[in-house]
C-alpha cells in the first residue's frame, strides 16, 4: 500500500479525531491529490449540518408515529371488512346448501343420477345389515315428511311415486 | 404519556430499541428517530434533495422504515439500512420529478452572516460540491458518503449496499476523482 492509499484509508478516523503521523502530514503537505481528497473529505463530512440542525425530532416523530397508527387502524378495518365478507359469502353459500334444491339438469333426474354416479368403493365390503346400519346412522330423516319417507324395498311404482312427489 | 417527551438520552443500542420497537414500544421508535435524523437529513441533502424536501423525505424515511421494521435484520447497521431507504426515496422522487427541477441547490436561503463574501465563496464550494455529489453515479455517492459522513468501513459499506469492500472500494475512488475535478 503506497502513501496515498494509507491517507485515503486513513481519513475517517482523522476526521473522528484521530491525529495524522509525522510521515503522512508530510506527504499531505507535499501531494496535490491527497490533499484535494482530504479536502473533498472534510467538506462531505459537514454537508448539510445547518439543515439537519433545523430538523425537529419531536415534530417528526409525532408525525411517523401518527401516520403508523393510522396505517395500522386502516390495516385492522381491511381485514376485518375481508373477515365480514368472507363470513357473509360463507353464510350464503350454507344457507343456499341448506334450503335450496340445486337446478334439475337439462336432460332430467336420470342423467342427474349418472352425472352423479359415486364409487364408494370402502362399501363394498360391507354386508347388507352393515349397510343398512350405516343408513340409519347417517339420514336422520322426518317421518313424517311423505317426500323423505322412503319403502325399504322399493318397486317401479313406488320409484315413479317418489318421482312424483319430487318433482311435484 | 406522549412517546417523544422526556429527553433523557437511552444508551440502549440500536437493535435493542428495534426489538423494543417490534413489542410495541412508540418510545423505543422515538429514540431511534432522535439518534439518526440528523445523519438521515444530511445525507438526503447531500444527495441533491432540496433544503425545503428533507424534512418530509426524512420523515417518509422513517415511516418506512418502521412499517417494514422487519426487513432490518442486522447485517448492516441501522444507520445504513436508513440511508439505503432514504437513497431509494430520493430516487423515486427523483424519477417522479424528472422534467422538472430536480436538485434544488439554487433554492437555497443564503445565511445572513458577519462575512458576506466569505460565506458566498464557502456557500459556492457547497454548492459546486453538492452538484457534484447529485451527478454521481448512485453507488457512488452512496458509498463516498456513508465513508465520508459517517466513517464507515468498506466491509459495513459493502453489507449496507449489496455490494463487495473491494467494489466499494472502487466506487469510493471514482467518486473522490471526479469531485476533486469539481471542486478544483
Amino acid at each position: 500500500m503506497n502513501l496515498c492509499e494509507q491517507l485515503s484509508d486513513r481519513m475517517p478516523a482523522i476526521a473522528a479525531g484521530e491525529q495524522w503521523s509525522a510521515t503522512e502530514a508530510a506527504h499531505l503537505a507535499e501531494c496535490a491529490g491527497c490533499a484535494a481528497e482530504w479536502a473533498v473529505f472534510t467538506a462531505a463530512r459537514v454537508l448539510g449540518a445547518d439543515v439537519a440542525a433545523s430538523l425537529s425530532a419531536h415534530h417528526i416523530t409525532e408525525r411517523v408515529l401518527g401516520r403508523l397508527r393510522a396505517d395500522r387502524s386502516a390495516a385492522r378495518a381491511r381485514r376485518r371488512g375481508l373477515a365480514i365478507v368472507g363470513l357473509a359469502a360463507a353464510a350464503a353459500v350454507a344457507l343456499a346448501v341448506w334450503t335450496g334444491s340445486p337446478p334439475r339438469p337439462a336432460g332430467g333426474i336420470t342423467r342427474g343420477v349418472a352425472a352423479a354416479d359415486l364409487s364408494l368403493v370402502e362399501l363394498d365390503s360391507l354386508r347388507a345389515p352393515e349397510l343398512e346400519a350405516l343408513l340409519h346412522s347417517m339420514d336422520p330423516t322426518d317421518d313424517t315428511d311423505p317426500l323423505h319417507t322412503v319403502p325399504s324395498v322399493l318397486d317401479d311404482g313406488d320409484l315413479d311415486g317418489v318421482l312424483d312427489a319430487l318433482e311435484g | 404519556m406522549s412517546a417523544t417527551a422526556g429527553s433523557k438520552a437511552d444508551a440502549r443500542p440500536d437493535a435493542d430499541l428495534v426489538a423494543a420497537y417490534r413489542g410495541g414500544d412508540e418510545r423505543a421508535a422515538a429514540e431511534l428517530v432522535k439518534r439518526h435524523l440528523a445523519a438521515v437529513g444530511r445525507f438526503l441533502y447531500s444527495s441533491g434533495a432540496g433544503p425545503t424536501d428533507v424534512e418530509d423525505l426524512v420523515q417518509e424515511t422513517f415511516f418506512r422504515a418502521f412499517r417494514r421494521i422487519d426487513g432490518w435484520r442486522g447485517e448492516a447497521s441501522f444507520r445504513s439500512w436508513l440511508f439505503t431507504i432514504a437513497g431509494n426515496l430520493h430516487k423515486d422522487e427523483y424519477r417522479r420529478r424528472r422534467g422538472r427541477q430536480v436538485v434544488s441547490i439554487e433554492d437555497r436561503d443564503l445565511p445572513d452572516r458577519a462575512d458576506p463574501d466569505g460565506d458566498f465563496a464557502a456557500t459556492e464550494a457547497e454548492d459546486r460540491l453538492r452538484q457534484g455529489l447529485a451527478g454521481l453515479p448512485r453507488l457512488q455517492r452512496e458509498v463516498f458518503l456513508l465513508r465520508a459522513q459517517e466513517g464507515r468501513s468498506y466491509q459495513d459499506i459493502a453489507v449496507a449496499l449489496g455490494t463487495t469492500p473491494g467494489a466499494a472500494r472502487v466506487h469510493y475512488h471514482h467518486a473522490v476523482k471526479r469531485l476533486k475535478e469539481l471542486v478544483r
